[in-house]
């Protein structure tokens, strides 16, 4: 039996080490949820606060941010991400706003999450692109997650959001 | 003798009634009804060429119009006439500090006045709640028909039923525009300061901050820059006077606290309490030695670099507690004619010196739960006067006058302060205030400020961060 199961336990350690060796664990500081981060990418005391974690990567404009938001009335993730894309396409949102993708339905450690690719014109004169996902917790409470990088190297940095989802545990 | 034909009696007897309807309608319509619609109309005639004249409407970023509206609309929430009136918020693209309201409701504030106001929802509210006051006592509207020769009975007959004719509506929106670069009077601006304030405080806001508006604008009166809001009004110091005198009707008359209570309070809620000689980082202790002349004074260990300094030199200094959130030490200093309760940054530095009282005596200095007010006692021979400060404004009040207190201490929320008078415990209200907290907000969208990444080199157990050279991208 063991010798069947080590080839599996094998590929499993060769699937969990990288993770171990190149990213650190984040526990956000509300003790809500826990993923891991690229090791170069750095955490950013301004503007992160309790409720806002802000990671900056090794380039000029890749960065992943986490926020807890509330109180957030909508009962269904879609419709809140529907909301805030309305939000930020509308007057006083983001300027040069396309969305990129649909909405979609997602899963981020096992609660009902909707996300969506958006771009607009960046302060520094270029195209930055987001994904942008968002799940509803209990007591009105959201959290959203938000990679975001310029148009030429966010496929690259997307794959940082695969880790940071694969790895994200709720703490409650 | 004169002889009426029956057409002639059928006329005056017309003219009778109608005058009789008329003033038989003029309560009912003054309080919601033709005369809101009218006025609404007067107003909303003058909107176009005073947005005009701002520049235009200004967007602010999702996040900030957010925050905006809920300050908005708590204080709606609080009017009387929000059930007549539609009362509206437009930012204008202006520079200039400045914020006003038409009448039927329309408010407006520009940008520049938001951007200097926006970490302080209680000033906010303050510019906010001076607005709608006006609109809440019609001072616009008054001094329309007034000017206009509108308001006199005789004419009501002839004038009420053509309220709603345009020419009259926009004859009435031109003289509007006229009379709001005038202003709408002293009394008017005194009324409204005071009303404004009680909004803010029933909406959830700090009174003080219209007095912190008003130190606001004295301060920038005195610079090269013309405060342009309320140009039009009294003097900004008078007004503070009288905006600082209301402040103490927001707090109780003390009420005696049973002595089961106190115990159980003193007992249980005060052990939570932050040792205010420990910074919040607890990096900083500070003790008062005795020294030099009978002096005592300020010396702090600071454990991180295993080392004491004393801090303010030779300064007699009597009281220290550092506030919960860190940022300040307050100490109560003996000068040679007065004592003054200073504010020191993090590293002993003085950064306000923030109350000087002469002739006085000053005692249990302590902080709120927020760390944002500072309540202590003031002896001035005669009495004893329990002051609340709010730091690192101007802005304080006088809660209580008595003979003695003895000891103090911020109740619960720090919404309240329970003082000793050396006989029994009494607790002082203050006004309940809340968080501006925004119904479904919309996720931050940051953009990186790159140039503020330190280099990170690795060399192996040692890790260098090279500080960036500064360019603005």
């Amino acid at each position: 039996m063991i010798r069947l199961m080590a080839p599996v336990l094998v590929l499993c350690l060769a699937a969990v080490v990288p993770v171990c060796a190149d990213y650190t664990v984040f526990v956000d500081p509300t003790g809500l949820f826990q993923t891991s981060i690229p090791q170069e990418w750095v955490y950013q005391t301004q503007p992160s606060s309790d409720k806002l974690s802000v990671f900056y990567g090794p380039g000029s404009y890749n960065l992943v941010y986490f926020e807890v938001l509330e109180p957030v009335t909508y009962a269904d993730p879609h419709e809140y991400l529907d909301y805030v894309i309305t939000q930020l396409q509308g007057p006083g949102g983001l300027e040069g706003f396309r969305l990129e993708s649909d909405l979609e339905e997602m899963d981020l450690g096992g609660a009902a999450a909707a996300g969506t690719v958006y771009s607009f014109s960046a302060g520094a004169g270029h195209r930055q692109w987001e994904c942008l996902l968002v799940v509803l917790l209990d007591e009105s409470r959201a959290v959203s997650v938000t990679i975001s990088d310029a148009e030429e190297n966010f496929a690259a940095t997307r794959q940082v959001l695969q880790v940071v989802l694969d790895e994200w545990r709720w703490l409650f | 003798m004169v002889v009426l034909t029956r057409r002639a009696v059928y006329k005056w007897a017309s003219a009778a009634c109608l005058v009789l309807v008329v003033l038989g309608s003029w309560p009912a319509a003054a309080n919601g009804g033709f005369m809101d619609q009218f006025e609404r109309r007067v107003g909303a005639g003058a909107v176009p060429e005073l947005v005009k004249a701002y520049g235009g409407e200004y967007e602010l970023p999702v996040w900030e119009r957010q925050w905006l509206d809920e300050i908005f609309h708590r204080l709606v929430s609080v009017t009387s006439r929000k059930d007549v009136i539609p009362y509206s918020l437009t930012v204008l693209n202006s520079p200039e500090l400045n914020a006003f309201a038409l009448p039927g409701g329309f408010v407006f504030i520009t940008r520049g006045l938001f951007r200097h106001l926006q970490g302080n929802p209680h000033m906010l509210a303050a510019v906010l709640g001076h607005e709608l006051a006006h609109v809440e006592l019609k001072h616009g509207i008054n001094s329309v028909l007034r000017q206009l020769g509108m308001t006199v009975l005789v004419e009501v007959g002839v004038i009420w039923l053509d309220l709603a004719n345009a020419e009259v509506v926009r004859v009435a929106s031109a003289t509007l525009l006229q009379l709001l670069r005038l202003g709408w009077g002293r009394e008017a601006e005194y009324e409204a300061d005071i009303l404004g304030q009680k909004l803010a405080a029933a909406a959830g806001f700090d009174p003080a901050g219209a007095v912190m508006l008003m130190d606001y604008l004295l301060s920038i009166e005195s610079d090269e820059h013309p405060a342009d809001i309320f140009s039009t009004h009294p003097p900004s110091a008078q007004r503070r006077t009288r905006l600082s005198q209301e402040l103490a009707n927001f707090w109780s008359n003390p009420v005696k606290l049973d002595e089961s209570t106190i115990t159980k309070v003193l007992r249980d809620g005060r052990k939570c309490e932050p040792d205010p000689r420990k910074d919040l980082m607890g990096r900083f202790t500070v003790e008062l030695r005795p020294g030099a002349n009978g002096n005592t004074a300020l010396v702090v260990h600071d454990s991180q670099l295993g080392e004491e300094r004393k801090w303010l030199g030779d300064q007699h200094v009597r009281e220290a507690a550092w506030s919960p959130n860190g940022q300040y030490l307050a100490v109560i200093v003996d000068e040679v004619y007065s004592q003054g309760v200073w504010l020191l940054d993090r590293y002993g530095r003085v950064a306000h010196k923030w109350r000087d009282h002469s002739g006085g005596e000053l005692s249990c200095l302590q902080w709120d739960p927020a760390g944002e007010r500072l309540v202590y006692v003031l002896h001035d021979g005669r009495s004893a006067k329990l002051v609340v400060g709010y730091v690192p404004e101007r802005a304080d009040v006088v809660i209580y006058s008595g003979d003695a207190v003895e000891e103090v201490f911020w109740w619960e929320d720090g919404s309240s302060v329970a003082f000793y008078d050396g006989i029994q415990w009494h607790l002082v209200r203050g006004p309940q205030t809340a968080p501006v907290v925004v119904v479904n907000p919309v996720p931050r969208v940051l953009e990186r400020r790159s140039f503020l990444s330190p280099t990170i080199e690795r060399d192996g157990d040692t890790i260098r961060l090279t500080r960036p050279q500064l360019a603005i991208p």
